[in-house]
């Protein structure tokens, strides 16, 4: 049974070259674990062949931490919990431009400033904007921003100042968020979605798994991501953070991420498919496998609050599997 | 990286209790977490994270000092 609906979607997305129905992704999603890596070796296919063998490599900065009036339930820089991370002001423009340079230095063809807000207020906004064609020229790196909610004005000065792709995640399905997110509403992460394609900039939109979501929530949120048309999705994999409300939620299982590494990107055939945070704790010696099963971008080094593994091991595994690094941008 | 714990740490630089009171499994503990607390006097420390290193500053006591 398994085998037969493996074959079907790989007959729709290779052959065909069509997207998934819902029902089609469904059922795939409830393939035995002994199926995973069926499912896993056609979600590498539908990679190459929609999207090619190149690797995107980015490196990102938490350039203001800490301190949010958000009160993201995952989240270890909301100022509404008593988390262990202590707010710190705007970096400096040359310690941005020395994490710039680091990035650079591992290969890296993008670069993301991100900031604990809900939206930029005027002054943060001239900020970005003076740190953009800065990084861009100084350093060579596509630039991507994270500065949370946006209006239609901040999206277009963003677009003209050179933001190459704006982060904005909707981490979770529509009919999840609420338990997760209670100081801002689904609708409002769309509606910056939505503004930052209306302006030009990529969209860089992704998830956070292993919040206490079902499978219909993922497959949801397949379907929602979908909509806003994303040309990069971030899967993360939540890390407990201490002093969260999820502190104590168990870590999505390795063959299950595996699964659902799969899953969107047979779901999101033509997405750079992002390796991002919580890999390395989730996946720990399926981190290779990952590659395999449709991933075809990753955050090297460290995150925003929490440490990656090693970049010269990421290196080395993007070697060994000879896959070149290059930059990507949506196929379709 | 930054050294962690040395001799005369007496803060899980982890969760910041003192050295006996954590039991060393606390989550801020880990190969992946950076550190949080003051090792000598358990405040939390200013900490920032970038792609290749992360800094961490105590208001007391300075801050830590990278690895040997």
């Amino acid at each position: 049974m398994s085998r037969a609906l493996i074959a079907a979607a790989g007959v729709a997305l290779l052959d065909e070259r069509r997207p998934l129905k819902p029902d089609e992704l469904a059922a795939l999603a409830a393939v035995p674990d002994t199926a995973v890596p069926s499912l896993a070796a056609l979600a590498h296919e539908v990679r190459l062949a929609w999207c090619g063998p190149e690797v995107e490599v980015e490196g990102i900065l938490s350039a203001k931490t800490g301190g949010c009036p958000e009160d993201c339930h995952f989240c270890s820089q909301s100022a509404s919990f008593p988390n262990q991370v202590q707010a710190t002001p705007f970096l400096d423009t040359d310690e941005v431009l020395r994490a710039a340079e680091e990035t650079a230095r591992l290969g890296a063809s993008e670069f993301c400033i991100v900031l604990a807000i809900k939206g930029p207020d005027e002054r943060t906004m001239g900020r970005i904007l003076e740190l953009v064609p800065l990084v861009r020229e100084r350093v060579g790196l596509n630039v991507a921003v994270s500065a949370g909610i946006l209006t239609d004005d901040q999206a277009r000065r963003f677009a003209e100042g050179g933001v190459h792709r704006y982060n904005h995640n909707l981490e979770t399905a529509r009919s999840h968020f609420p338990n997760i997110v209670t100081t801002h509403s689904w609708e409002e992460r769309f509606d910056t979605c939505q503004l930052v394609r209306q302006h030009g900039m990529e969209l860089c939109c992704g998830v956070l798994l292993g919040m206490g979501e079902s499978v219909e929530q993922r497959l949801e949120l397949i379907a929602e991501l979908r909509e806003v048309e994303p040309a990069e999705v971030p899967i993360n994999f939540l890390n407990p953070r201490p002093g969260t409300p999820l502190a104590e939620m168990p870590l999505v299982e390795p063959l299950e991420a595996i699964r659902w590494i799969a899953l969107f990107r047979l779901g999101l055939p033509s997405v750079i498919l992002r390796y991002a945070g919580g890999r390395e704790v989730t996946l720990r010696e399926l981190q290779t496998l990952g590659m395999t099963s449709g991933i075809n971008a990753l955050i090297v080094g460290n995150y925003l609050t929490t440490l990656g593994r090693s970049p010269d091991e990421d290196l080395q595994m993007l070697s060994d599997l000879r896959m070149p690094i290059g930059v990507l941008s949506k196929v379709l | 990286m930054l050294r962690l714990v040395d001799d005369a740490a007496t803060h899980c630089v982890g969760c910041g209790l003192p050295v006996g009171e954590c039991d060393g499994r606390c989550t801020g503990v880990g190969e992946f977490e950076a550190p949080r607390h003051c090792p000598h006097c358990g405040r939390r420390l200013a900490v920032q994270v970038t792609p290749t290193g992360v800094t961490a500053r105590c208001r007391d006591h300075g801050p830590l000092p990278p690895a040997t």
